[in-house]
């Protein structure tokens, strides 16, 4: 009936009696007072439960936080790490700097020693830069001012850093500096790289502004967007500004040469850099002065990040063009020459072999007239004169040619060309005996060469065979024999004649050389065939014995 | 063939030269050799012409050959044939024409070659040897 509390109590205190009436309002109040009472706890009771639930909570979240703080405190400490970016408070009123761990790694010092003056930091500061740094701070807390700031630093590793440290005042309730906030950071890469940057675009920019030829940007609008100081000079323009933001066909004459419009042909040529990405044309441009000028333009396409744009090089090509002109002319003109002095030497050897041919045929006519011994025995030896005499002129003729005029290519008949050389020298030699002249032409390939050039090498090796013919020798012979290849001709002419003594081989290709008293010729004949062959790019080669005769080999290579 | 011992060859000959002594040797030797029986010596083209002009209506009195000097003053050997080609075609047709010179220039024969009125080309002195060529050539060709 009552509190259970109290019903112990009661039980306790009358065991199995009963309890008396009397008390039975008190214990009714009492019991009363039991039943708050539990109540009350019970209320306490989950109050504390409550409390001490929040109370965990409350710790755990505190718990997280904090690591989530040390995490935050982490992740901040790598990032200025990483940034090389301190941050740093300069309390004036406790006269306390406390700063970020980085702010020590930039400037190479332990958390331990610290930094609360001017003097501990000005220390650092690069010698040239500590002027300027202290005046920007001194004025910043003069005039209660922000600041940003860059200068160096020499660590005590003797790395010179470049930093940049950024300042904000906090100004207090008297009106004075009292704290200011700021970071500090290590920008040193930063600025190498820039150095490095502007060091490649000064030499860009060096190359661009100094290159010898001119060289112009245009854009997709045909508008020059930029040019160097050699087009501003090509086109006779005072500066940049008289040639930028022009067109093309502004320095052009209203036609090519080819008849199309300048402002049409550009827009062409244009396009078809674009599209091809380079192209390359010769064009006539006009400078300020409308005089005009010719070049050879290469068009290179640039791809730029918003848009694309054209490098234009120009290679003044107008005194090229003159040189070629005036080459072309001198060449003429020495053609003409050389075609003059040709004639010229002509006539000079007609005028002067025509005497010749007159005096032998008074000799011809002389012979028939007189049948005195001595009388015809003083006209041969006349004769022979003359002979000699028509023979030099006719060398000096050969040679004059052989070194003025072109080599010819034309198709060779070797069995024309032998019949019509040996034709007129059959009798020539002294002794007054037919000689034995046989040829054979081997392998007949289709050779082109100089005709002219090979009738001299033919006529004076021939000749020179029947001339030096052995007079101890009864069948004087000489034989010719030609063998062609597909790379080269080959010439033998072979006698048994006098020879020519070894120690002499090397000489009687030399100009004037005369083998010995008895030589006839006039010293000029071994050295045109070696001139002649020559300028075939051939060679000529002897091989002789005196008494037994002699053999030349000509090599000339086919065309 | 030997001097002074056979009836000439041809009627006329004709030999144009500016030198005396090449003509003086051209007459000698063409009537030492009998080459013809009437040898006409003339000393420049233009004469030459007029001599031929006056013989266009008596084609018989025309001369079988010319022996023509290239280098003459005045008129060259080439322009002797110039003026050559516009004269009658009776002329033309009955005058063989042998031009003479010392050395020539290429370009000089490669003339002679390509004009039609010249037979051949001879180098000074004229000889015994081109007579009797001439002579084989245009004598049977005749018979």
């Amino acid at each position: 009936m009552y509190n259970k509390l109290l019903e112990r109590q009661l039980k306790r205190h009358f065991g199995n009696k009963s309890i008396p009436e009397e008390l039975t309002e008190f214990l009714k109040t009492i019991n009363a007072s039991y039943e708050h009472y539990a109540q009350d706890r019970l209320m306490l009771e989950r109050s504390i439960d409550i409390s001490s639930e929040e109370m965990i909570e409350l710790n755990n979240k505190l718990k997280e936080e904090g690591e989530n703080l040390k995490l935050i405190n982490n992740s901040l400490n790598e990032a200025q790490q990483i940034a090389k970016l301190s941050n740093w408070t300069w309390d004036f009123l406790s006269n306390r700097f406390t700063c970020s761990n980085e702010f020590y790694s930039i400037f190479e010092q332990s958390p331990s020693c610290l930094m609360n003056r001017y003097d501990d930091f000005l220390k650092f500061v690069h010698p040239e830069d500590q002027e300027k740094t202290l005046s920007i701070l001194n004025e910043s807390l003069q005039q209660k001012k922000d600041f940003a700031i860059q200068y160096r630093i020499i660590t005590p590793s003797e790395q010179i850093k470049t930093v940049y440290s950024k300042g904000q005042v906090f100004i207090g309730k008297e009106g004075d500096v009292e704290k200011v906030y700021g970071i500090t950071q290590d920008i040193s890469a930063r600025i190498i790289a820039e150095a490095k940057i502007k060091e490649g675009e000064d030499k860009f920019l060096t190359l661009f502004e100094k290159a010898r030829d001119p060289i112009l940007l245009l854009d997709d609008r045909q508008r020059f967007i930029n040019c160097n100081n050699a087009a501003v000079k090509i086109l006779g323009a005072q500066s940049k500004e008289e040639v930028i933001n022009r067109l093309p066909k502004d320095f052009s004459p209203e036609y090519q040469p080819d008849g199309q419009l300048s402002s049409e042909k550009s827009k062409e040529m244009d396009r078809l850099a674009f599209t091809n990405g380079n192209t390359q044309f010769e064009w006539v441009h006009q400078r300020m002065d409308k005089s005009e000028f010719l070049v050879d333009v290469s068009l290179t396409l640039i791809p730029m990040e918003d848009k694309n744009i054209l490098m234009v090089n120009w290679r003044d090509i107008t005194a090229r063009k003159k040189d070629e002109e005036e080459l072309l002319r001198k060449n003429i003109e020495l053609t003409k020459t050389n075609s003059e002095l040709d004639r010229f030497v002509y006539s000079v050897s007609h005028d002067l072999r025509a005497p010749l041919r007159s005096m032998l045929g008074i000799i011809e006519i002389s012979k028939e007239d007189t049948t005195d011994y001595i009388m015809l025995e003083n006209l041969s030896m006349l004769k022979d004169s003359i002979h000699k005499l028509d023979g030099f002129i006719s060398d000096i003729l050969d040679y004059s040619r052989n070194s003025r005029l072109d080599v010819e290519h034309e198709p060779i008949n070797f069995d024309d060309l032998l019949k019509d050389v040996t034709k007129n020298l059959k009798f020539m030699g002294t002794l007054n005996r037919p000689v034995d002249i046989s040829f054979q032409v081997k392998n007949s390939q289709p050779v082109y060469t100089d005709k002219r050039r090979l009738n001299i090498i033919l006529n004076n090796l021939i000749s020179n065979a029947i001339r030096y013919q052995n007079s101890q020798n009864p069948n004087p012979f000489v034989g010719i024999e030609i063998d062609t290849s597909d790379t080269e001709t080959g010439i033998i002419v072979k006698d048994n004649g006098i020879g020519i003594r070894s120690d002499l081989h090397t000489k009687i290709f030399n100009m004037f050389f005369r083998a010995s008293e008895e030589s006839v010729g006039s010293g000029l004949g071994l050295y045109i065939v070696k001139e002649a062959v020559e300028r075939l790019n051939g060679k000529v080669m002897v091989e002789s014995e005196p008494g037994q005769g002699s053999t030349f080999t000509v090599r000339i290579p086919n065309k | 063939m030997h001097p002074d011992s056979k009836k000439p060859a041809f009627q006329k000959v004709l030999v144009i030269d500016d030198n005396p002594t090449d003509r003086y040797i051209a007459n000698r030797i063409l009537q030492k050799y009998h080459f013809a029986e009437e040898i006409v010596l003339l000393e420049s083209g233009t004469k030459a012409l007029e001599y031929l002009k006056t013989l266009s209506d008596v084609p018989e009195e025309l001369p079988q050959f010319i022996f023509l000097d290239i280098r003459m003053p005045e008129m060259d050997g080439f322009d002797f044939l110039d003026h050559f080609a516009n004269l009658p075609q009776c002329i033309q047709e009955h005058c063989v024409i042998l031009m003479l010179s010392t050395s020539s220039h290429p370009d000089d024969l490669n003339r002679i070659e390509s004009s039609p009125y010249v037979y051949q080309f001879l180098n000074k002195p004229f000889d015994k040897s081109n007579m009797e060529e001439l002579e084989k050539r245009f004598v049977s060709k005749r018979m």
